[in-house]
């Protein structure tokens, strides 16, 4: 599914940005609009295209039920079930969700085994002449910062909450921990394998319009270059436990 | 060494210069953080943003009545903004938000 559906099975002008990692983020959403998970958390909640939930309806629901009482009462003692105390609830539980360690991060430690070799002259290009760590840096892969980076179409952006040109069609970069799991790609799901996301940036994007991050340009990448990078990305992943969602009381 | 005493007699001078000549405040730009996280600076004065990265910030700040924008700003490049107004500026970078610098502005 490129884009979100929200409510009325609604699909939205945007994919679901990952909460993997999500702990070590700030300005959370492809736009930056929220400052923490916590704010975050509500936002879907109340938002009229995507869950479209009054929140004070909600908490009245959740103290319905005896059983999330308790949670709450355990959880957070002394502090009664408000919207506060949800988003703290759902910020703590996305925070579990985290990445472990990939065969790049094994490799990077001394297992000279643990990649490929074209995985190896990826991560040299990745580095140098596809310069995509100017952005995907740190161990996160991610400067967490906002770029346009060429994708076609008119979002505004990040630029709907911060009225900077600069920040014009710019969205924010994502980690690329574990990105053979998240096809399609871009904030709007245009792109549908990494093969075709090394084939955007190969050409420096297809947007061209004055926001354009001047990191994009023409790479001239030859068909190896372009799979080692592909294979450079899948050692990305790593083998994480199954995510179990909890029963909860209704 | 008759250079040297010449200089030496010209201190006071030069040092009274100083009150109205003060040294340029620069604020450098590496590895996407501000080289200080905090600077004091008197109404008038000016402070340099030089970018020694090898990507493109974009300084700014939205402190209501103080508001500036350098625009994008390329590696290597050097930019000054003049700060007129008494106020406590939170300085950010658009591109990178994680980089923030405080501007003190008093006398």
């Amino acid at each position: 599914m490129p884009k979100a559906v929200g409510n009325g099975m609604k699909v939205l002008g945007r994919r679901s940005p990952t909460i993997l990692n999500g702990a070590w983020t700030e300005l959370l959403f492809w736009d930056g609009r929220a400052e923490s998970l916590e704010e975050q958390a509500l936002g879907p909640i109340a938002a009229p295209g995507e869950m479209n939930q009054d929140l004070d309806a909600m908490i009245a629901t959740v103290k319905a039920i005896p059983e999330y009482g308790m949670l709450f009462a355990k959880a957070y003692p002394g502090e009664p079930v408000t919207a506060k105390t949800v988003g703290k609830a759902i910020a703590t539980f996305e925070r579990t969700i985290v990445s472990g360690q990939a065969p790049f991060d094994e490799w990077i430690a001394g297992r000279e085994d643990a990649v490929s070799e074209d995985a190896k002259a990826g991560f040299d290009l990745f580095n140098g002449k596809a310069e995509c760590s100017k952005c995907h840096t740190e161990w996160l892969l991610t400067d967490n910062g906002f770029h346009d980076i060429g994708v076609e179409g008119n979002d505004p952006g990040r630029a709907q909450h911060l009225h900077l040109q600069a920040m014009q069609s710019a969205f924010k970069t994502p980690t690329l921990r574990n990105v053979d799991r998240r096809a399609p790609y871009m904030h709007d799901g245009s792109e549908a394998t990494l093969e075709q996301v090394i084939e955007f940036y190969d050409r420096g994007g297809k947007a061209r319009r004055p926001s354009l991050a001047p990191e994009m340009k023409a790479l001239h990448l030859t068909a190896p270059e372009k799979r080692q990078l592909v294979e450079f990305m899948k050692t990305l992943t790593s083998v994480d436990p199954a995510v179990t969602l909890p029963s909860m009381p209704r | 060494m008759i250079l040297k005493q010449a200089l030496w007699r010209m201190m006071p001078v030069l040092l009274g210069c100083g009150a109205t000549l003060r040294a340029e405040t620069v604020v450098d730009q590496k590895d996407r953080k501000f080289s200080v996280t905090e600077v004091t600076v008197k109404p008038g004065e000016k402070v340099s943003f030089k970018n020694s990265d090898d990507v493109a910030h974009n300084v700014f700040s939205v402190t209501p009545g103080l508001e500036f924008e350098i625009q994008r700003q390329g590696p290597g490049e050097k930019s000054t903004v003049p700060f007129n107004k008494e106020g406590t500026v939170e300085v950010r970078c658009s591109i990178h938000p994680r980089m923030k610098l405080t501007v003190n502005v008093k006398k």
